[in-house]
């Protein structure tokens, strides 16, 4: 690209309004300054010649992702919608802000696909708990072993007071501050040599908006289950959750669902209360936070508590997530009741099929989980299992749209024994 | 809870079963030309404290160095404290490089260290030493002609399959190599490329992800039952190539996994491992399950959790809400990705109770197993549930995963309960 059409491409990104339905993520979300970043561009393309990585350039704050989108000669492009997804290498990149545009070159003109924020924190320089705060502003903690009681301290130019500073450790409320990561300074006020030594963490603490889940901060924690109550043939069900922390602390975006939690935990188990909400618990705990944690998840019928001491209920994390679901050696008896329970990044409808000729599926649609980016959906698949071809069978999850653009999802099949009650769950794994 | 300094000399006085003291692993195990990389070092310090660490690259050999220092007011002691350093290494070039980790430049741990440029080929980026199928991008060429060269030597084309071209590298030594696609107008070369693997060896981590299988019996128990386990695997949308091949009933394709397939149990009570090439699973799904057959009611099974790499935490492990109930016996199983080590439970009325684990022949884990039920039945059953731990004791890597099962003795139904 010349240097005339790069100005022209710069301005066009970075004001132009943004009219496609790509988008960019990166891997991984959370990034540091110490630590290698892609950047994902997903999308769909008007034929089936989709565009190839063709550069990046970093001017600045500024990131172009650039998409060679000129055919190959000679070659037909066949007159269908394509969806693709490309990687661009990012490398390790410099604390700071950054704008990231991807944008289609055809050589003589450009097209803006996306553009998004991208922050790269520096996350050694002062070890700061939590990182991030929301834009009302909150408590950190801030520990280097260079501290001297007395250092001043400002946070995104602000001149915060510390409410506790000792050797090692100042401790302080952030101010409020609108999303985006800022600096944080701690200036020495001990003329040893030199004089007003400072430590300069760039972009270390990022502010996040409480009403949304940002992926650059934050990663689901889904308990699958939080029911309590009565259920079919006299059952009376009951689910135990737990979550246990030694140190360092973990933070979640909301206060936790357990008598007289906070956003936070640290030396401490805690049971979760049973909302019975057909979703479970899903939660956003900051990314990196959560190496303390232990977690545990199990359901039983107390009306039976003699014959079993109930059935282990994995606790999901983010990565648990897949583009497709397979549950494999399902068993079709029909004294068993088999509940499917899905969630998902999208609304997306998706299709639920087992192994039969010829194909027997049903549609299952999701739901917006409150105060999530995440949706739910439930079915009974007892009768679809009855009309697979084998037994057992495997039953599968098929998004309706394309699997390239289909969201992450993670689900699980609940069997349940009607004469005894007994509860197998089958995961994907 | 036990302290850390009791634990620490539980450990010493347990010394055979500790491990060596140094370890050095990466993170991810193998990176390529466009990916960071971490180097891990985990020693002991004799009462020292870690005050810098710098990292020197000089062409192919990385150095790694601690300084230590001593504690204020005296020297370094014999009170052995565990320490973990991170080094970021950053984005090195494609290479096969030699890491060595220093303490006040006292070598202490070495490793190889595979950055692949990955711009040629795609996964599988490993060959057994007798040759395999690999898979090299597609280059358009003005002739169409290509030639693929395994450390100088030619490939076969052996078929098209996106993104690329599957061609068949011959044998060689095992070791990394470079691979070369040439044409009448260009010759590119991607160094370290390919790594050919001794099947007779250890697997190697940086180019096998383990995937274990925590049961794999078949047979009877105690109080007339009688087991048996069902472990599934399936590709995803690609086939995914193991070290070996899959040990399955039907449809098996050698080291290649193209369809489901049900495992053979192999009766051992350390689990079935299977080891797949990395960058190829992301896809793959698996299942377990244990049932008791004879019970003469149908029972839908209990399902056991297929452990990946990133299941293993070398913080110890946690078991909550194990459920206290005096029908039942209850066992732990547990693995650790080290030769030797062991950790202490907690909490525990004296004596300690040691879990210890012991190296997996040919494998690249140690196992343990512990009998909790006399433990359990000292609990008060209103209790309900208990929860017990095991904390990470000194020693090299300390990664480790397990799962408690309970199993009521009159109806024979299973609860598992693992650490997550």
């Amino acid at each position: 690209m010349t240097s005339s059409v790069q100005s022209l491409a710069l301005t066009l990104l970075l004001l132009a309004p943004i009219a496609t339905a790509e988008t960019i993520r990166f891997d991984p979300p959370n990034v540091t300054a110490h630590h290698s970043v892609d950047a994902i561009v997903t999308g769909s393309w008007p034929n089936g010649c989709v565009p190839s990585v063709k550069s990046v350039s970093i001017n600045g704050s500024t990131i172009l992702l650039s998409l060679d989108a000129r055919p190959p000669l000679g070659v037909f492009c066949i007159q269908l919608v394509s969806p693709y997804t490309r990687t661009f290498h990012l490398d390790v990149l410099p604390a700071g802000n950054y704008t990231v545009a991807a944008f289609a070159d055809y050589g003589d003109s450009i097209t803006a696909l996306a553009r998004t924020t991208l922050i790269v924190r520096d996350a050694e320089t002062l070890n700061i708990e939590p990182y991030a705060v929301p834009v009302s502003g909150g408590g950190i903690v801030i520990g280097n072993s260079s501290f001297v009681s007395g250092d001043t301290l400002t946070i995104g130019g602000v001149t915060v007071p510390a409410s506790t500073d000792v050797d090692g450790l100042l401790i302080a409320n952030a101010p409020p501050h609108s999303p985006g990561a800022v600096d944080v300074v701690v200036t020495s006020q001990v003329c040893l040599v030199p004089c007003g030594l400072q430590m300069i963490a760039t972009a270390a603490l990022i502010y996040y908006d409480p009403a949304a889940a940002d992926p650059a901060v934050f990663e689901p924690m889904l308990f699958p289950l939080s029911f309590q109550g009565p259920g079919a043939f006299g059952s009376q069900w009951t689910t135990e959750s737990f979550i246990h922390a030694s140190t360092p602390a973990a933070f979640f975006r909301d206060a936790l669902p357990c008598a007289g939690c906070s956003n936070s935990i640290q030396s401490d188990a805690k049971q979760l209360t049973n909302d019975s909400n057909p979703w479970g618990h899903v939660l956003y705990a900051m990314r990196g936070t959560t190496g303390s944690l232990d977690l545990a998840s199990r359901i039983r019928d107390t009306s039976r508590q003699g014959q079993t001491a109930g059935t282990e209920v994995p606790v999901v994390h983010g990565s648990d997530f897949r583009g497709q679901l397979r549950f494999l050696n399902v068993p079709v008896d029909s004294r068993y009741r088999v509940t499917l329970r899905l969630w998902a990044f999208s609304d997306s409808p998706f299709a639920v099929a087992v192994d039969s000729i010829p194909a027997q599926q049903i549609p299952l649609s999701l739901t917006s989980i409150p105060g999530s980016t995440m949706k739910f959906g439930s079915a009974d698949v007892t009768a679809l299992l009855t009309r697979a071809s084998g037994n057992p069978t495997s039953l599968m999850v098929i998004p309706t749209a394309s699997p390239l653009l289909s969201p992450p999802i993670w689900g699980m099949l609940s069997i349940t024994n009607n004469d005894t009650q007994q509860v197998t769950i089958i995961s994907p794994q | 809870m036990w302290s850390r300094y009791l634990l620490l000399s539980l450990l010493t006085v347990f010394a055979p079963v500790a491990a060596s003291a140094d370890s050095l692993r990466f993170d991810p195990p193998v990176a390529t030309g466009h990916t960071s990389v971490d180097a891990i070092f985990s020693s002991i310090t004799g009462g020292c404290a870690v005050f810098a660490q710098d990292v020197t690259v000089a062409g192919t050999t990385v150095t790694l160095n601690v300084s230590l220092k001593p504690p204020p007011g005296g020297g370094c002691g014999a009170n052995v404290a565990p320490y973990t350093s991170t080094f970021h290494l950053g984005v090195l070039g494609p290479g096969v490089y030699d890491v060595a980790a220093t303490a006040d430049t006292l070598p202490r741990a070495h490793a190889k260290l595979i950055v692949r440029d990955d711009s040629l080929t795609a996964a599988p980026f490993a060959v057994p030493s007798t040759g395999g199928e690999f898979h090299v991008l597609r280059r358009f060429d003005t002739t169409g002609l290509v030639v693929v060269l395994v450390d100088g030597h030619e490939a076969t084309f052996v078929r098209e399959e996106s993104p690329g071209n599957v061609y068949l590298a011959p044998p060689h030594a095992p070791g990394t190599v470079d691979v070369s696609v040439a044409s009448a107008s260009t010759f590119r070369t991607a160094v370290a490329a390919l790594t050919y693997f001794d099947r007779a060896a250890p697997p190697d981590p940086a180019l096998f992800e383990l995937i274990l299988f925590p049961t794999s019996f078949v047979g009877p128990g105690p109080f007339g039952s009688h087991w048996l386990t069902e472990n599934y695997i399936a590709p995803g949308i690609a086939p995914v190539r193991f070290r070996d091949a899959v040990p399955c009933y039907v449809s098996c394709g050698g080291d290649l996994l193209v369809t489901p397939a049900e495992l053979i149990n192999d009766q051992s009570t350390t689990g079935l491992a299977l080891f797949a090439l990395r960058g190829m699973t992301s896809d793959l799904m698996t299942g377990s399950r244990i049932y008791n057959f004879p019970s003469g009611v149908p029972q839908n099974g209990t399902e056991v959790h297929v452990v990946r790499e990133s299941d293993f935490r070398d913080r110890g492990m946690s078991f909550l809400t194990v459920p206290v109930d005096h029908r039942a016996r209850v066992m732990l199983r547990a693995w650790a990705l080290t030769d030797t080590s062991a950790t202490v439970l907690e909490p525990s009325p004296p004596p300690p109770t040691l879990l210890r684990f012991v190296p997996v022949p040919g494998m690249p884990y140690a196992f343990a197993s512990l009998d909790l039920t006399s433990y359990f039945q000292h609990l008060p059953e209103g209790t309900g549930s208990a929860s017990i731990y095991f904390p990470r004791a000194l020693g090299q890597d300390q990664r480790m995963w397990g799962m408690i099962s309970v199993t009521n003795n009159d109806t024979q139904q299973v609860t598992i309960v693992s650490s997550q």
